[in-house]
């Protein structure tokens, strides 16, 4: 599963991210990586747009990279 | 000189560090990726002067977007200066990453932690003297806001800029419970409301609103202060300038400085008010919101959601919107972006808008309104020209929502205010008074009529340019023209050719239809040159200056109720694209079963 299928306010872990090595570097940066936890908090009209929140910070994202961050529900 | 390099993640607050350290006037806002280029200025700390560079924000050495590898360039050269690692208290943790890369580069690196009020107030707990024997680097906590705590930090730091710098030793970053507590993701009750993609786009509505109804309304604060100042300039200093005997000199100090300089100032409090407003949104963390909400709208016109801080920037000034798209991470992001950005009425455009409304129309406020949503909706149309609009990549960190301090609000306004006067007295008097030259003398040198000047002589071909939208003057094209060198002197030429305004209310419009699609300054030409390159961004100007002229034919043609023959044009464009798409579909077909037929 992904984070596009977490609900709104579930926490679940991270275990895989399949996007470019780049966009794997800025979300490391962001504290998104493999055994990070991860709580979706919002998503925005149409789903396009997904709020996350990852220890203290947010960090807003599309929908193409939430559906390629892999998850399993905590 | 010995450098000082202030590295950190964007929206650290190294550009605030930067301001309280050295006294600059960098510019600072509550959001990720304000700072998109290396400011440099010198710093006297104790007895010794340094030259402070604040570097854009970067998450990490393998960075992606452009501003970041300019940080990462800058650092790879300087590998020698010391480093102020400007951390948010709150970002610790995911900072560690990039301290580590730091540190592994064999920087001599202390940390600066900022924004510890607001990180303790929401739960979080930080020991800097832990931290530091953690870490195995220096520590020091700032606020950067307080002198009293800048000249603390400077006195704790200025040891380890004479080189005594400790050795580092760990290469493992790591934070300890004792050290470190970090609050969970929580929002407050504003950030809540914001969350919410009605709420918030519907208060970013209303709230534009009634800044443009403040600044513009017949009546409002805006409207009241400038005819305060515009009373000044025509009446009063007029009068005085009138008692003059001579009739050059009094020609000089009516048509050259007070009616063209005069007319331009008398906006300041409009211009003011919405600086004052735009400085108000960036602080205040609200835009990082509406980036979000976006986001959605601007991927259907190959833009994303960080647009939407270069578009509100446009509102601005037009060269300063362009140099933050370099925040973009993608070239043709910023290349479409760049584009869309000149059709962003600027804040120089809004003398012009109001000069020309303010004869015509009861409201001129709607009138305004109605341009500024029109730049904006031909902005996101523009876009679409551009080809590769393929889905592209959106992840930006939300920031805080926090109420913007009003010193800061104050010091950046005036800074901002302080610049619009400096271009009046300098760049806007010079052109004035260069134009008063070849308009009041002829070729023998002999003072004259401006129909009899040299400026006629060099200008009269120009008066069919504008004969389409009913107005065959030369000096209405002179005076759109000069805005080429700053949009203001459109107001400030009209007002020394004209007491009364040579247009009707339909070329009234048309014509602010020109200003509003033209392209922008000279100086925003030479930003967007530097970052598209130059010979991109000259014919984007081509382009634009083109369209510019079509539109405003066009609009003054449907304005004399052409409207209808207009409209069967473009009903009929629009069907020839879609014949021409279905007639790709058929061929294809034909194609296939032609296929098929051989081949039975």
């Amino acid at each position: 599963m992904t984070v596009c299928d977490l609900k709104r306010g579930e926490t679940a872990t991270v275990v895989g991210l399949g996007v470019s090595p780049q966009l794997k570097e800025r979300l490391r940066a962001l504290c998104i990586y493999p055994n990070a936890k991860i709580t979706l908090l919002k998503v925005s009209l149409f789903r396009t747009t997904y709020l996350v929140g990852v220890g203290f910070c947010k960090v807003a994202m599309r929908r193409c990279v939430a559906q390629e961050i892999r998850v399993v529900r905590k | 000189m010995k450098e000082i390099l202030l590295v950190g993640n964007p929206n650290a607050g190294k550009s605030t560090l930067f301001n309280a350290l050295t006294g600059a006037h960098a510019r600072v806002g509550n959001w990720h990726g304000v700072t998109v280029d290396v400011a440099k200025r010198e710093g006297k700390f104790c007895t010794e002067t340094y030259l402070v560079c604040d570097l854009p924000g970067i998450y990490s050495l393998d960075s992606m977007s452009m501003e970041e590898k300019i940080t990462r360039d800058y650092l790879r050269e300087h590998h020698h200066s010391p480093v102020l690692f400007v951390c948010e208290c709150a970002a610790l943790e995911r900072s560690l990453h990039l301290l580590r890369q730091l540190m592994e580069g064999d920087h001599q690196i202390v940390l600066v932690l900022t924004k510890k009020r607001a990180f303790e107030k929401r739960g979080g707990r930080i020991n800097p003297d832990l931290l530091s024997e953690e870490l195995g680097i220096p520590v020091f906590a700032v606020n950067a806001k307080k002198r009293h705590s800048v000249s603390c930090f400077l006195c704790r730091l200025t040891p380890y800029l004479h080189g005594n710098f400790p050795r580092i030793k760990r290469r493992e970053c790591a934070l300890s419970s004792h050290s470190y507590r970090a609050p969970t993701a929580s929002f407050t009750r504003w950030e809540r409301l914001f969350c919410n993609p009605f709420a918030c786009i519907a208060c970013f509505l209303l709230l534009m609103t009634a800044i443009f109804y403040l600044t513009f309304a017949r009546g409002g604060v805006g409207d009241a202060l400038k005819s305060c100042i515009e009373q000044l300039f025509t009446e009063e200093l007029a009068r005085h300038a009138q008692a003059v005997s001579s009739p050059v000199v009094r020609s000089f100090l009516v048509d050259g400085i007070l009616r063209g300089v005069g007319s331009v100032l008398s906006f300041l409090p409009q211009i003011a008010l919405l600086f004052f407003f735009l400085t108000f949104l960036e602080e205040s963390g609200f835009l990082s919101y509406l980036a979000m909400h976006t986001d959605g709208v601007l991927a259907l016109f190959g833009l994303n959601g960080r647009a939407v801080f270069s578009l509100l920037m446009g509102f601005g000034c037009t060269a300063t919107a362009i140099m933050t798209t370099r925040g973009l991470d993608e070239k043709k992001m910023q290349f479409r972006t760049a584009f869309c950005l000149s059709y962003v009425p600027c804040s120089a455009k809004l003398p012009v808008f109001l000069t020309l409304f303010a004869s015509f129309f009861a409201r001129p406020f709607v009138a305004v309104l109605f341009c500024y949503a029109f730049g904006i909706v031909l902005s996101l149309l523009v876009s679409l020209f551009f080809p590769g609009r393929k889905e592209q990549v959106f992840v930006m960190e939300l920031a805080p929502l926090q109420i913007p301090h009003p010193f800061f609000v104050l010091k950046s306004l005036l800074f901002q205010l302080k610049q619009f006067i400096i271009k009046t007295a300098t760049v806007l008097l010079a052109f004035f008074l260069l134009s008063w030259l070849l308009s009041s003398f002829n070729l023998q040198f002999a003072f004259c009529g401006v129909e009899e000047s040299i400026l006629a002589q060099l200008c009269k071909a120009l008066q069919y340019l504008f004969a389409p939208i009913g107005c065959c003057d030369w000096k209405v094209a002179y005076a759109a023209l000069s805005g080429l060198i700053a949009k203001e002197n459109i107001a400030g030429m009209l007002s020394v050719f004209f007491d009364e305004l040579p247009f009707t209310a339909q070329s009234a419009v048309a014509f602010a239809v020109f200003v509003l699609t033209c392209p922008p300054c000279i100086s925003a030409i030479s930003v967007c040159a530097r970052e598209v390159g130059t010979k991109r961004a000259l014919l984007y100007a081509f382009v634009q200056l083109v369209s510019a002229l079509i539109l405003s034919y066009l609009t003054y043609f449907a304005l004399q109720g052409g409207w209808q023959l207009l409209l069967c044009v473009a009903a009929l464009a629009l069907a020839i694209c879609l014949m021409g798409r279905n007639r790709h579909e058929k061929v294809y077909r034909h194609r296939r079963n032609h296929a098929e037929k051989v081949y039975r």
